[in-house]
């Protein structure tokens, strides 16, 4: 295991050299990212944000262990996402890495409290999902449907499903992306709690700059590259947000 | 019960009218093919019974004018348990009316006590017996010329003329092999059939 690069005291929790992902389609080569650079760490909460096409979500399923990088190195806690099979793949995100999409995900057949538990069924030490989704101010709709929720609650579900193994990780794709900005911000405002309660590194991607402010650092990205860290001297609450 | 046993039973009962649908259309599915094979067994026993009751041989073998005494050296061979010559002649016949040439294949069987292989399985009249000229037709070929008992048949046997007398209808005995469409089946019997004759008349002929 090699020595996890250290930033202010704090440890790396991913770690990037140089990763670059092509597509091929067809003839034709799409280069998503070309060559990035990259370090996430404990208990942080970092905002990715770029244009579409910068190269966002493919850091972000890299960092998942949902695709492998073309090139370079990825590193979880000193260990090679890259070199990792299948298994060990399936095996990291179970047990390291909480998933929130932009599109909820969650199973129309169930209530807010069995998606949770089709989660916590298959996780180590997880939270009770009743637990998990009073941490997302859901306490009280345990036993509705998808359909009798709204898109916001939706979302804080498919949160709730996210953190209640307790994972180390937490990443997001355009969670806000199909909600409104009142909805929008008590979804961010239920991530931040997440991220300052449980201490779960917390990467969000988006294209809106407005969501930048509460975050401790915001990573530019353009053209499949880093374009920019930059570390904020303090973090917004969500409810001081505005787009 | 899991979240996913639940989600299982949710999704089976929110399509319970498909779900009927499939188990009818499955259900139906196993049926016939219930009935399917219950028939093809019971038309394999059937034949094997019919097989049985009429003695029909396992394997035909055909020689050109061979001696009698082939007969006995062929049941010697290990697994042969019965052997029966017997002679199929080739023959013209003439029935009142009908202008058509009319091939026949005339084959000698045994006395009905005395048979022992491919008993011939009557659906009409008798046995034929010995010296009269008799000989049983094919019922398929009797039913195509409107043939009866007591029916007059000529037959040209080795060059001469032959005046013979229906006394029996039978059914072909390896008439379960038999594969062809029914119409050509029917053009076929009209046109030649078998006949058979006890052994010493056929021989004499």
């Amino acid at each position: 295991m090699s020595e996890s690069p250290e930033s202010g005291g704090r440890a790396a929790v991913f770690s990037a050299r140089g990763v670059t992902k092509i597509y091929p389609m067809g003839e034709v080569e799409v280069q998503a990212l070309r060559g990035a650079d990259l370090d996430l760490f404990e208990g942080e909460f970092v905002v990715l944000l770029g244009a579409s096409g910068s190269g966002k979500s493919t850091l972000l399923n890299i960092l998942g262990g949902l695709d492998l990088p073309t090139s370079g190195e990825v590193s979880y806690r000193g260990e090679s996402l890259t070199d990792f099979n299948d298994e060990q793949l399936t095996e990291y995100r179970r047990r390291h890495v909480g998933f929130v999409f932009q599109f909820y995900n969650l199973i129309p057949s169930l209530t807010a409290r069995e998606n949770v538990a089709l989660v916590t069924e298959v996780s180590e030490d997880p939270m009770d999902p009743a637990e998990a989704l009073g941490l997302v101010d859901l306490g009280g709709r345990l036993d509705h449907f998808p359909s009798q929720l709204s898109g916001g609650e939706q979302q804080r579900v498919a949160i709730a499903r996210a953190i209640a193994k307790r994972p180390d990780v937490l990443l997001c794709d355009e969670p806000t992306g199909a909600l409104d900005v009142k909805t929008g911000i008590k979804v961010l405002d239920v991530l931040s709690k997440a991220n300052r309660e449980l201490g779960t590194t917390t990467a969000v991607i988006t294209h809106n700059a407005a969501i930048a402010a509460m975050a401790d650092r915001v990573i530019h990205l353009s053209g499949g590259q880093i374009a920019e860290v930059v570390e904020n001297a303090e973090r917004v609450e969500p409810s001081s947000l505005e787009w | 019960m899991t979240a996913l046993h639940q989600k299982l039973w949710r999704d089976l009962a929110g399509m319970k009218g498909q779900g009927a649908a499939i188990a009818l259309v499955i259900g139906c599915g196993v049926s016939m093919f219930v009935m399917a094979v219950g028939t093809l067994r019971a038309l394999e026993r059937s034949q094997e019974t019919y097989y049985q009751r009429y003695r029909f041989a396992d394997a035909f073998v055909s020689l050109k004018r061979a001696p009698l005494s082939v007969a006995d050296r062929l049941a010697e061979i290990p697994g042969v348990a019965e052997v029966q010559p017997r002679i199929s002649v080739a023959v013209n016949l003439g029935i009142d009316g009908v202008a058509e040439p009319i091939v026949g294949q005339v084959v000698s069987v045994l006395p009905r006590d005395r048979a022992q292989l491919n008993r011939l399985h009557l659906r009409a009249g008798r046995y034929p017996e010995r010296g009269a000229g008799e000989v049983v037709v094919s019922a398929a070929f009797a039913e195509a010329r409107g043939i009866a008992p007591g029916s007059p048949v000529e037959a040209v046997m080795n060059g001469r003329r032959r005046e013979l007398s229906v006394v029996g209808v039978a059914c072909r005995r390896n008439l379960w092999s038999k594969s062809s469409p029914a119409r050509s089946c029917r053009t076929a019997a009209a046109l030649a059939s078998t006949l058979w004759m006890l052994r010493e008349d056929l021989a004499a002929a």
